[in-house]
């Protein structure tokens, strides 16, 4: 059984590397490719779902040895399958192999052939990572993986200005969404210290007595990532302006599967927030609230993918209330339901203009439809303000501009003189935390104060990477400084964590030094600018530096590829046991180190290149 | 409050209008040159204006060129040639040569906006990212022709009062737009708005910068600029009314960036045009004039590359078509089974082949699909009207289609089957048992109709013209009125005259068959919004299946075929006239009213309809050695399921290739063209020069020819050039947007032109119309007919003419017809018994050849 559940994990992954090196050769050996590997993950769901069937259907766990540990800090290596998993598992798979088949044909010819379909696997692996998890930190690798693989999708046309912007918003939601998660992984290692599996996780109503408080916040942050990824209120505008990718990737991602991955949390934690009468109050509130704002916006979409997009995300606002009533199997169905109709309305999007001209042509033209609630005529005022709601989508993407602009208002002037002194800043606090850390205990008291000081610089500096227009290398140091930053407030902190320190910068040194390394060599390749300010489409002349560049980003912002994902866990675990209030300094540090790095890539690498104004080569005399 | 003057704006709108895309909504896609506007001057010249105002490119690449040298699609000799016509002294010709081969791309061909990157500097690209998504949105949904619920008008305000009552009436902020601005779009019009919006930007410069600032914003998304004004000129485009004009949507634009400049730039201060950004604009224009100096050089260069390329197919196609008429002795013709009557298109030219290949006794004619009946078309239960004639036709002509047995009623069934793809009732409440109980179900279908699609015909939007339910109302039972909008059928007399000119303009005067078809064309596909570009363009994108039945149905009447004996065509009695469709996707042909054949022709029909069977299996075969993932040696049978399965595909989106290729268009007899293979690039018309020594024929035929088969080579032709600009990109990522055409996204702006799906094979080479008349007869005709003048003196078709009598061929240079010297030989003869061996394992284009041995005596 465990064998088959990694089966179902490593087939895909496995795919998509091969996909990447055999499949760029020729589009019939990657099509053959996609065969088999439809055929082996088919094959082993298949199997992983008969074993669990045939021993009686109940929940698998297992737990092999712990990949890292240090002191009271490990990472378990636990495998997870229930009802939930299969339900998951088994309509993920069933997706994605119609949208393997159908994409072979519909992709043919693309450019890009071989790198839709290893992105879609890496989708796959990750779902079924996320699925057969044993612990949250694994879930949340699963998570990252569903997440990127989003992100390259939606910016699949990577020439293209506004699939780029729509790429990097949907990547900036989900990584706000990871705060929720992260803080949550937090949560458990705090109050299940000694089992952090699923299966461990015990929950007498002595233990909810005496944990009210974190076990209402892991529900709020439960709550909090599963509304980012299920484009519930108030992230509701992602999911429409996500339809940038080809249809068939459209399809399962913001139609079958991905949009459901909130639901898949909630259902995950159930027992954990259900027991909290507020967070019940909240999961029913935010989906009822997303269901109405989202009928409401849909009614007025004039696109047909937004359409779709506004009412799935309205049924997954009700299998929210669902949860909160204490239905979670109906929510499955309803989970069930909805991927099958929404994935198929998304492939058939294009047959909207026949199929209403049909409806036209025998129903007849229906001219006036004014705006109607329930049924009934309305006055003109509440018409044009329902309508006016309506299309501008209940303002949460106006909100969402407006606060975007507020950091750059407040410290505007702070970040600027940040970005430019960060070297001497760092050198400085680096000087000055050596100095401490060597010096004696007594100077213990200040430590405290220093570790603050130190945080909010990260932040500080995070941000300033944010707001960085003017160079993308700067960019990038200052978000390594960042990070510089936290290690060293760490430090200040806990005890016996330098070997996490260790571990978190065997991985981001070299990434952030090879990433440094290839913004300076464009650079100078580019007249010594390297604005962020627009889309600078580097990717075209150097194709190979974009793809190393993007490993680093994604191992410097703890992408779950190399010890970062893990250092990054340990970092906020050994805060837990010490300085609680520091952590969600740090949370917030990562995330915004994270949306920025993911900004100076999109910008440099994305877009189309323009050439500088001046012409190049010699003249042309005239013919 | 001062009065301004405020008449200059809607002059300057209408010039600005003029080179914006004129595409019109989805369900009236028809082909037309992109770069129409600039026909009136010469081809060369108007590519290079238009890639200076679009931003795009009009000729491949210089490397493209030269790798189709090396292939030998461009012939050595055929450069040296296009040198020798473009450059005079061998030094200039060395130069040119040493160019062709050595020159690269130096400039990137774009769409400057130096002014508005000057004013707005840095923060240029924020701001297009924030008003373009507003502006798009405001007027989309206006325009929204049935994919939202609610409605934002119904129809009986204008855009510019819509807004105002939103604006006015809603408690939420339509946009975040300034107060004053508020205030001019509740009192102004937008003409004034216009003005004051301009003056506030340009300041001083507002009478000399005025054009300049709104040509580059409206050229900022062409797309939506173009359907706006599109939709001005032609409002009857809509099924659902809309009024708007170009000024109400550039005025609420001009609104949007002053609020964004004012408010998100956190600036009450904005300096718009100061001498400082005034002068960083008169830097770009130098910048920008060096590069269009470059872009024309090196499009000249180009230009002579491009000639050697058309030249390289041409001569050799003109070679072959000249042996053919030298060679071809007349031969006593047989008593024929049967004549059957094509559309010129393209696709028809293969059918045709296979068809005579299989069976010498079927003649086959080519006209154009509508077969002469200009008319609107309404058919049982449907309430909309089908216009089944050319676009720029205007008609008033209206015959319905009656059943008295039909009901109106819907089975519940397809009721049921309406939910997947159907807008409304999918939201909140009734969503949510819909989905409940649809949900599963659509998992399954969708699981079969892409694993098993079916082999049937898909319910696409015109099944009811293909699948005749009731009797047409062709005769015109009453007079109409004056102020009537359609007169209810036609007279004896017009229908008379309709099969007259058919008749006669293909030359078929006399030697009937006892059977004659008429077989219109269409393409049924499924789940594509292009659907209109892949019918009959002689119809206006619908099929031709409804106009074959009427000409049938007209030419058998005993009273129509006195008048049309008394102009001069006697059909014998023993001729029957039947209506067909051949679906050219699924390679299928339909008849109509079978049973009304009579029972003396009935054997022969029977006799004919295997033939025509076996002839669509072999184009099938033919077709389907484009297609890259289907095995060349697929045997004729299997090519038709094939094909068959293919327009039922929901994951295809080449249901078929459609134009793509096409680069011919000849008007003369069929033994001209009979027998070589010309891989379905030809359109053919059939025409008899010596019946037609007034060239009045001729100057009908080409008078809708010219532009129509123009107009597709020339949308394929820039669609393939420059496939982001002039074509729409690939369609893989399509978002319909309100039915009036499609997105990348929600946020895009619409795209014009063809998707690289249906041009990606085809070479970019300009239409050859090769015309059997006389040279004078054909430049008669030309000066009857100004329009047709300037497609052929500026050469955005090129003209071969091939005079009957001397045997000469003249081509046309800049409207003159030149002499032509053919080389005697033509290199390594080979000819094939049948087509299917000119195309066994053959994948890529396949240059003319002779067929059938017995042609060449």
């Amino acid at each position: 059984m465990k064998l088959l559940l990694i089966s179902n994990i490593l087939v895909p992954l496995f795919g998509a590397f091969l996909m990447l090196i055999v499949g760029r050769k020729s589009e019939s050996t990657a099509s053959s490719l996609i065969k088999i590997v439809s055929f082996v993950f088919g094959v082993s769901v298949a199997l992983t779902l008969l074993v669990w069937v045939y021993r009686g259907a109940e929940v698998f766990s297992w737990r092999g040895n712990h990949v890292y540990q240090n002191g009271n800090y490990e990472f378990p290596f636990a495998l997870h399958f229930d009802l939930l998993s299969a339900v998951f598992l088994c309509v993920s798979t069933y997706m994605s192999l119609l949208i393997l088949h159908y994409s072979r044909y519909y992709m043919h010819r693309e450019s890009g052939y071989s790198r839709f379909f290893a992105i879609i696997m890496l989708f796959m692996g990750g779902l079924t990572f996320l699925f057969e998890a044993g612990t949250l930190d694994l879930l949340f690798a699963g998570w990252e993986v569903v997440g990127i693989s989003s992100f390259l999708l939606i910016a699949f046309y990577k020439t293209r200005a506004t699939s780029c912007k729509n790429a990097y918003l949907t990547y900036c939601v989900y990584r706000v969404c990871d705060v929720g998660l992260l803080l949550s992984a937090c949560l458990v290692h705090f109050l299940w210290n000694d089992g952090q599996q699923f299966s461990q996780m015990s929950l007498s109503p002595a233990f909810i007595q005496e944990h009210s408080l974190p076990l209402t916040l892991l529900g709020a942050f439960i709550l909090l990532a599963a509304c980012g990824k299920s484009a519930q209120f108030p992230f509701s505008f992602w999911l429409s302006r996500a339809m940038e990718g080809p249809t068939p990737s459209s399809a399962i991602f913001y139609g079958a599967i991905s949009v459901h991955l909130g639901v898949f949390i909630l259902i995950r934690m159930y027992p954990f927030w259900h027991s909290i009468e507020s967070i019940v109050w909240c999961v029913a509130g935010i989906g009822l609230l997303s269901a109405i704002l989202g009928t409401i916006s849909a009614r007025s979409q004039s696109s047909i993918k937004g359409r779709i997009a506004y009412d799935s995300l309205a049924q997954v606002g009700l299998m929210f209330v669902e949860l909160a009533l204490g239905f979670p199997k109906m929510a499955l169905l309803h989970f069930i339901a909805n991927s099958g109709l929404r994935c198929s309305q998304l492939l058939l999007s294009p047959s909207v203009v026949v199929a209403t001209l049909k409806k036209q042509s025998s129903r007849g033209i229906e001219n006036n439809r004014p705006v109607r609630w329930l049924g009934f005529k309305i006055s003109q005022r509440l018409r044009a303000s329902l309508y006016v709601l309506s299309l501008k989508e209940g303002y949460l993407y106006a909100a969402l501009q407006e606060l975007a602009q507020v950091p750059k208002h407040i410290f505007g002037r702070f970040l600027k003189v940040l970005s430019f002194n960060w070297t001497r800043l760092g050198i400085l606090f680096f000087g000055f935390v050596a100095f401490s850390y060597l010096g004696s205990e007594t100077l213990a008291d200040y430590y405290v104060w220093l570790a603050v000081v130190g945080a909010c610089v990260a932040l500080l500096s995070a941000l300033s990477a944010l707001y960085e227009n003017a160079d993308a290398l700067r960019a990038w140091n200052a978000t390594g400084f960042s990070l510089a930053c936290l290690t060293g407030s760490l430090l200040l902190t806990a005890h016996n964590c330098e070997k996490d320190c260790l571990l978190f910068w065997a991985g981001v040194g070299p990434a952030w030094i090879v990433g440094a390394l290839i913004l300076r060599h464009l650079k100078s390749k580019n007249d010594q600018t390297l604005m962020l300010s627009n889309y600078l489409g580097m990717q075209d002349e150097h194709p190979v530096l974009a793809f190393v560049f993007f490993i680093c980003f994604l191992e410097v912002v703890g992408f779950p590829i190399g010890p970062v994902f893990i250092a990054e866990d340990a970092y906020l675990h050994h805060l837990t046991d010490h300085g609680v209030w520091l952590v969600g300094v740090f949370v917030v540090a990562f995330v915004v180190n994270g949306v920025s790095l993911a900004r100076v890539f999109s910008r440099v690498f994305f877009g189309t290149r323009k050439l500088a104004a001046s012409i190049r080569g010699a003249t042309v005399p005239r013919a | 409050m001062d009065l301004r003057d405020v008449s200059y704006v809607s002059g300057l709108l209408k010039k600005l209008a003029k080179h914006l895309p004129t595409q019109g909504p989805l369900q009236e896609f028809v082909h037309h040159n992109p770069l129409h506007a600039f026909q009136s001057v010469p081809f060369h010249q108007g590519v290079f204006e238009a890639s200076v105002i679009h931003g795009a490119k009009g000729y491949l690449s210089f490397s493209e060129y030269r790798s189709l040298e090396k292939k030998g699609v461009i012939s050595e000799s055929e450069v040296y040639a296009a040198i020798q016509r473009h450059a005079e002294t061998p030094e200039q010709r060395s130069v040119l040569k040493t160019h062709m081969y050595t020159l690269e791309e130096s400039v990137v061909c774009e769409h400057h906006q130096e002014l508005r990157e000057a004013i707005f500097a840095d923060k240029f690209e924020s701001l297009q990212a924030y008003v373009h998504p507003r502006l798009f949105r405001l007027v989309g949904n206006f325009l929204d022709q049935g994919i939202s619920q609610w409605a934002m008008s119904d129809g009986s305000e204008t855009f510019w009062n819509t807004l105002r009552g939103l604006i006015r009436d809603s408690v939420f902020p339509v946009s975040f737009l300034e107060p004053f601005c508020r205030e001019w779009i509740l009192q102004k019009t937008s003409d004034e708005v216009i003005d004051l919006a301009l003056e506030k930007i340009l300041r001083e410069q507002q009478g000399s910068l005025s054009e300049k600032y709104l040509s580059e914003m409206l050229r900022s998304h062409p797309g939506w600029s173009g359907m706006v004004s599109f939709l001005e000129k032609h409002p009857e485009a809509l099924l659902l009314a809309r009024k708007i004009s170009l000024a109400d949507a550039v005025a609420l634009e001009l609104l949007l960036e002053i609020s964004f400049c004012k408010k998100r730039l956190n600036d009450k201060n904005f300096k718009f045009l100061d001498s400082k950004k005034f002068t960083a604009y008169k830097n770009a224009l130098k910048v920008t004039s060096k590069i269009h100096q470059r872009l024309a050089d090196e499009n000249k260069i180009k230009s002579v590359w491009q000639e050697a390329y058309e030249w390289s197919y041409f001569n050799k196609a003109i070679k072959l078509l000249d042996n053919k008429f030298r060679n071809s002795a007349s031969k006593s013709i047989k008593p024929t089974k049967a004549q059957l009557f094509f559309c010129i298109d393209d696709r028809e030219c293969s059918l045709r082949r296979h068809i005579e290949e299989i069976d010498e006794r079927l003649e086959t004619f080519g006209a154009p699909g509508f077969f002469g009946i200009d008319w609107m078309f309404k058919s049982v239960g449907s309430h909309l009207l089908a216009k089944l004639c050319p676009a720029p036709v205007k008609t008033r002509y209206l015959v319905e289609e009656v059943d008295p047995s039909f009901s109106a009623k819907e089975p519940i069934v397809s009721k049921l089957q309406h939910v997947a793809t159907d807008t409304s009732g999918n939201s909140l409440v009734r969503g949510f048992f819909s989905t409940q109980i649809l949900g599963l179900w659509h998992g399954f279908k969708l699981a079969l109709s892409i694993f098993l699609p079916s082999e049937k015909r898909p319910p696409d939007l015109y099944a009811d013209h293909v699948k005749p339910i009731g009797e047409l109302k062709l005769l015109r039972s009453q007079e109409p009125s004056k102020d009537d909008l359609f007169i209810k059928g036609f007279s004896f007399q017009e229908m008379a005259d309709r099969v007259y000119s058919v008749l006669n303009s293909v030359g078929l005067r006399d030697g009937f068959s006892p059977l004659v078809f008429l077989i219109g064309h269409g393409a049924s596909s499924v789940n594509n919004p292009y659907f209109s570009a892949y019918n009959c363009g002689a119809c206006s994108g619908r099929p031709g299946a409804a106009n074959a039945r009427a000409f049938a149905q007209m030419a058998n009447d005993p009273e129509v075929r006195e008048l049309v004996k008394a102009k001069g065509i006697s059909i014998p009695q023993t001729t029957y006239f039947v209506g067909g469709l051949h679906d050219t996707t699924r390679d299928e042909l339909v008849f109509f009213h079978e049973d009304k054949i009579p029972a003396s022709h009935q054997e022969s029909f029977a006799d004919i309809k295997a033939t025509l069977e076996i002839a669509l299996q072999n184009n099938a075969k033919e077709r389907c050695r484009r297609f890259e993932l289907v095995s060349l040696d697929i045997t004729p049978p299997k090519a038709l399921k094939h094909v068959r399965q293919r327009s039922h595909s929901i994951f295809e989106p080449r249901p078929e290739l459609n134009h793509a290729t096409n680069c011919l268009c000849v008007i003369g007899s069929r033994a001209l063209t009979k027998g070589i293979f010309l891989d379905r690039r030809a359109f053919l018309q059939s025409y008899r020069s010596e019946q037609d020594s007034s060239g009045e024929i001729l100057s009908s035929l080409l008078a809708a020819a010219v532009p129509v088969c123009g107009g597709i080579n020339l949308e394929y032709y820039f669609s393939k050039t420059d496939s982001e600009k002039y074509g729409s990109g690939s369609k893989l990522s399509h978002n319909v947007m309100g039915l009036l055409g499609v997105a990348n996204g929600v946020e895009g702006d619409l795209l014009t032109g063809l998707p690289t799906q249906m041009t990606e094979l085809h070479p970019p080479l300009r239409l050859l119309m090769v015309i059997e008349q006389e040279p004078e007869i054909l430049l008669a005709c030309m000066e009857k007919n100004g329009d047709l003048k300037n497609w052929v003196v500026n050469e955005w078709v090129r003209v071969a003419c091939l005079s009957p009598l001397t045997k000469d061929w003249y081509v046309f240079e800049k409207g003159e017809p030149k002499k032509m010297t053919l080389s005697e030989e033509l290199a390594s003869l080979q000819i094939y018994s049948n087509s299917l061996g000119v195309i066994e394992k053959q994948a890529r284009d396949i240059d003319p050849v002779h067929i059938q041995q017995g042609c060449l005596a």
